[in-house]
């Protein structure tokens, strides 16, 4: 072992001792760094990957959308579900309306769907299964004409229970209203929840038939789009692309083709930025502890000054003696990384019982989960962030070395040995 | 000293060395300093405090630059040697025992005297028995494990002699090594380096105020205003 690297270790663990108080505490210092961000990464990750699966559960692979109103759907739609790529397509029409249960207005997205298709698509069923209140739970046959279903917290904020009869306010009245008409709103029984376990779906959601939706948009038989199902194997993003240009050279109908990644394409580039903007506030945890590294290693250049005289005396170079401080800043470094790994990983391991004893700490369990829908904590780890975050950590501790290193080089061995 | 004792393995001609004091004046430690010290003998420099005494074994080791004159160590020009060179040649030709013994806290007893042959690049299967060789010899059998923060002042510099000696130097450079030391226990390390540098057939170079030490070495130095006014 080249000597450097032999005394910058002796000088971390010394002999009879296991390890030197002031190392201990800057190893624990990157250790904590290093655990935080990558608990910090890996949780941001499973946030990522839940709200993306979240978002691929409740809405459509591709949604084909017309550049208008789209009469002659049903051409398309056929076309669509000829296709090899597609396991399932169902037209849709939607719109935000304004629903009122007694004095409690609310202004909901409603949704109509072709009862014969819908849960081809999307998992209304598993929805409208989640409910456990027995009196409000149903099924899409208890749909129809004259009756809607409403996310759980929409009927919870609307006061609403079995029987209720909404009355349903739609853009259409104002357009009437202009040509001195007048357009009674639409009242609609309850016929039971659904639950997708998403709060934002949950509060702000409401389903009705398409014909219903129809008439409420004054859309004819026309529909807003066509919802696609593909197969597993298939890529959204690739099909929606081959589905466009196919689409553009036909020019047989004109509509946009979006993928769900496309469609929430803002939301997920958030989540990717609210990811290293964490990221780059925890960079500074490691900022501080490379920080206490040079200080802890100046002030051990300063106690060590006429031992670094002796090791000149004795034959050592300039850079070797650099070497031994940057090794033991390296050292701490690689300690750091390693037990901030394994603490991490621990950690996470234990994630849901630590929150959990927290939330029942604080009586904020159930709105926790309830807001992001999640059973727990999500996690999801990804090789590529651990090797950054061992990258990156041990570059800057290795930085960290070589301001008292250079010191230590610069120390002219005589007045080194002459030093108080 | 004459050239029939051997050949000169360190030799200072001509040696000035000169400091900025404080109030920004020129102080004159060593004004032209000749020294000769020719293999397998002993000298000892004394001289009264501040006279240069350590400023000029700063100067022939080379861990001080000379302000004028030339170092040889073993016929090199020291002055000529790179800096990669210097440290080999240091490691080879010399060996230092301080007053403050200057022992690495973090490692015990056998691990600081292996330290010479780790920096000097030397350390084989028989440096370690070595080693332990030299500390039996110097009476720490019993203490090869032990930290130096539990030793006593003789045991400490007990051990420094140990670590000059392993490389086995051309010349030791011995700094008031009993300078921190009892007299009782003084005694004993300076018999102990007069023994061993003559065992190993290496040149000792000591510093001392002590008359009757330097009674004992085969040459004698005064330093004086910045020059070696009486060599015997």
């Amino acid at each position: 072992m080249p000597w450097p690297l032999y005394l910058a270790l002796k000088q971390l663990f010394p002999t009879g001792r296991f390890f030197s108080f002031y190392s201990g505490l800057s190893i624990v210092g990157v250790t904590l760094g290093v655990m935080v961000l990558l608990i910090v990464q890996t949780v941001m990750n499973g946030f990522g990957d839940k709200i993306r699966e979240n978002i691929v559960a409740r809405d459509a692979d591709i949604r084909v959308i017309g550049n208008g109103i789209l009469y002659d759907w049903k051409p398309l739609l056929a076309e669509l579900e000829k296709r090899p790529e597609v396991l399932a397509a169902t037209p849709y029409a939607e719109g935000v309306v304004m629903m009122k249960n007694d004095n409690i207005p609310f202004m909901p997205f409603i949704r109509g769907i072709d009862l014969n298709r819908e849960s081809n698509v999307f998992p209304l069923d598993q929805f409208l299964d989640n409910v456990e209140i027995e009196e409000l739970s149903c099924t899409l046959d208890d749909l129809d004409d004259e009756t809607i279903i409403l996310g759980i917290d929409l009927a919870h904020s609307l006061q609403s229970g079995p029987g209720t009869t909404l009355e349903i306010f739609t853009p259409l009245m104002l357009e009437k209203a202009k040509r001195d008409e007048v357009l009674l709103p639409r009242e609609m029984e309850l016929a039971g929840l659904f639950q997708s376990g998403w709060y934002e779906v949950d509060s702000n959601s409401a389903i009705v038939t398409l014909r219903v939706m129809q008439e409420l948009y004054g859309l004819g038989s026309g529909v807003h789009g066509i919802a696609l199902k593909l197969n597993a194997d298939q890529n959204a993003e690739i099909v929606a692309r081959t589905l466009q240009r196919y689409f553009d050279k036909s020019g047989a109908h004109d509509v946009r083709v979006l993928s769900w990644l496309k469609k929430n394409e803002s939301f997920l580039f958030f989540l990717k930025m609210e990811k290293w903007v964490m990221f780059f506030i925890m960079i500074f945890i490691i900022l501080v502890a490379s920080f206490s590294i040079a200080v802890t290693l100046s002030v051990s250049v300063l106690r060590k000054t006429r031992e670094i005289g002796l090791l000149t005396a004795i034959g050592a170079r300039q850079s070797q003696v650099a070497s031994t401080f940057c090794l033991q800043s390296i050292a701490i470094g690689v300690m750091g990384v390693a037990l901030g790994i394994c603490g991490a990983l621990l950690a996470l391991h234990y994630r849901n019982i630590v929150v959990e004893s927290l939330l029942k700490l604080f009586n904020a369990q159930n709105s926790f989960y309830r807001l992001y829908g999640f059973e727990g904590i999500p996690a999801s780890y990804s090789v590529r962030d651990f090797v950054l975050v061992a990258i990156f950590t041990l570059i800057l501790t290795a930085v960290a070395g070589l301001l008292p290193a250079i010191r230590a080089a610069r120390l002219k061995p005589a007045e080194a040995l002459r030093s108080e | 000293m004459s050239e029939d004792q051997g050949r000169c393995v360190l030799e200072a001609c001509k040696v000035s060395k000169t400091f900025d004091g404080p109030d920004g004046s020129r102080i004159e430690v060593l004004r032209g300093a000749d020294l000769q010290v020719y293999s397998g003998t002993s000298l000892s420099i004394r001289g009264e405090s501040g006279s240069g005494k350590s400023t000029f074994l700063n100067v022939v080791s080379w861990l001080d630059t000379p302000s004028a004159g030339t170092v040889w160590w073993d016929g090199v020009d020291v002055s000529k040697l790179s800096a990669t060179e210097l440290s080999r040649r240091r490691a080879e030709v010399l060996g230092f025992v301080f007053q403050a013994y200057y022992l690495m806290p973090e490692l015990n007893v056998l691990e600081n005297v292996l330290m010479s042959a780790r920096i000097k690049g030397s350390l084989k299967r028989d440096s370690r028995s070595r080693a332990e060789g030299l500390l039996e010899k110097v009476g720490l059998k019993d203490r090869f494990n032990q930290l130096p923060g539990k030793l006593s002042g003789g045991e400490r510099q007990r051990v420094a002699i140990a670590r000059a000696l392993l490389n086995q130097p051309s010349v030791l450079l011995a700094d008031e090594p009993t300078g921190n030391l009892d007299e009782k226990t003084a005694d004993i390390v300076m018999e102990l380096l007069l023994g061993l540098c003559s065992d190993q057939g290496a040149s000792l170079v000591l510093v001392t105020h002590n008359p009757q030490y330097a009674s004992q070495t085969d040459h004698r130095a005064q330093l004086s205003g910045g020059l070696f006014n009486q060599i015997l």
